[in-house]
């Protein structure tokens, strides 16, 4: 029981660390990006932060299923 | 100045009244709801016996009675917007409790709580990170504070498994919530968070194994938006949301297996089989939702209040990482 409470301490580290570098690329990196010029610069950087950002949240999203359907298929067999 | 906005009363506002006014509410209301046959089978018994609920009305007594004190003494508007958006989500939840809404209705109901924020502009559009400082957000902040309410009270509700379960893990993970507005100078604020606190200990003593009863979704979606409205208000989000990560996990997990919004009672295949002897299975069906509660289960069948205690020791090291990030803030 211990072993597998130490396992799920370790995907809420892998999750903590995701929160914050995940928070870090989209609040501090990708969202003050500066526009580009004119009015289809501000539209075309408009977009590309929202894929960006998406991109983030689906990696993030992906990594984090991916551990824990790695954890269930061990546990379960 | 009339000597009530003093310390002393401060804390009696924040830790006793919440306490005793949870403590009393709830006493008599478990012998009324008992009374009027409103009650719920515990579906994680043997013998399913029935629990009185919703019990969602004495936390929110419990919180109105020390938010308002609050507000009357310091006449923080943030503690007003605190206090409406907790209000308005536990009358959603009540009108849940009594006439069950659908799976997305709820989230879309729930953006509501979020307006006494937005209409106070009790909130700073900065993020703040350890290392990099902070983020000035303008324009996404007030579309965040919409969408982190009805997140945050789901969330939530979603802990809501076993029994005593939500009311403990909002205790806990609240602590770093204190300690975070402590460490960024807010005290009311952080005042606000002790009352939650004590509403959460007050309830623990009814709620935990075995229950005599059940918050409901009032209580649940209470609980919640009052958690998110604290951190948006206080700007101690990042901490709040690390602080409550098994929940989110738990949400995360669920959504992701069963591929979005669905209602607990359209699941077809449950994620625990309760054993003759009152201990919890995990099904291990690939079509049965991965929960937090199935992943503990998952070495072998375990007993309700075994699985309650590691849903405890887990809020408690997501609560440690969260006070080492506002220690690092």
């Amino acid at each position: 029981m211990l072993r597998n409470v130490i396992q799920l301490m370790g995907i809420l580290t892998l999750a903590f660390f995701l929160v914050i570098l995940g928070s870090v690329l989209i609040f501090v990196v990708i969202v003050p990006l500066p526009n580009l010029p004119g009015r289809l610069g501000i539209i075309l950087t408009g977009i590309s932060k929202a894929v960006l950002s998406t991109l983030v949240v689906v990696g993030w999203v992906y990594l984090l299923k991916t551990v824990t359907g790695i954890y269930l298929r061990k546990k379960i067999g | 100045m009339t000597g009530l906005e003093s310390l002393p009363f401060l804390v009696l506002y924040a830790a006793v009244v919440p306490f005793l006014v949870t403590y009393f509410v709830t006493g008599r209301l478990i012998r009324f709801l008992h009374s009027r046959k409103m009650t719920v089978i515990d579906f994680h018994k043997p013998e399913r016996n029935l629990v009185p609920t919703p019990g969602g009305i004495a936390l929110i007594a419990g919180l109105v009675a020390a938010e308002s004190l609050l507000f009357l003494a310091t006449r923080e508007i943030g503690i007003l917007a605190i206090l409406l958006t907790t209000v308005i989500a536990s009358l959603i939840g009540l009108i849940d409790d009594f006439h069950k809404l659908g799976g997305i209705a709820k989230p879309v109901l729930l953006l509501t709580a979020a307006i006494p924020i937005l209409a106070f502009s009790t909130y700073s559009p900065h993020l703040v990170f350890p290392f990099f400082g902070s983020t000035r957000l303008t324009l996404i902040y007030p579309i965040l504070v919409l969408i982190a309410i009805p997140v945050t009270a789901n969330t939530i509700n979603t802990i809501d498994v076993l029994n005593g379960a939500v009311s403990g893990f909002v205790a806990i993970a609240s602590v770093p919530l204190v300690l975070a507005l402590l460490l960024s100078g807010k005290e009311i604020l952080a005042l606000a968070a002790i009352s939650l606190i004590m509403v959460c200990v007050a309830f623990f003593f009814f709620h935990r194994f075995p229950s005599r009863i059940f918050p409901g979704d009032s209580g649940t979606l209470g609980l919640g938006a009052i958690y998110g409205a604290i951190a948006i208000v206080g700007g101690v989000e990042i901490v709040s949301v690390i602080a409550i990560l098994p929940a989110i996990l738990n949400s995360f997990f669920f959504l992701t297996s069963v591929k979005g919004f669905v209602e607990h009672s359209k699941i077809k295949v449950r994620p625990t089989i309760v054993l003759g002897d009152g201990r919890l299975m995990a099904e291990k069906s690939r079509e049965a939702p991965v929960t937090l509660v199935r992943l503990i289960a998952l070495d072998g069948p375990l007993g309700e209040r075994e699985i309650v205690r590691i849903i405890f020791a887990l809020t408690a090291f997501s609560a440690f990482l969260a006070t080492l990030l506002a220690l690092l803030m």
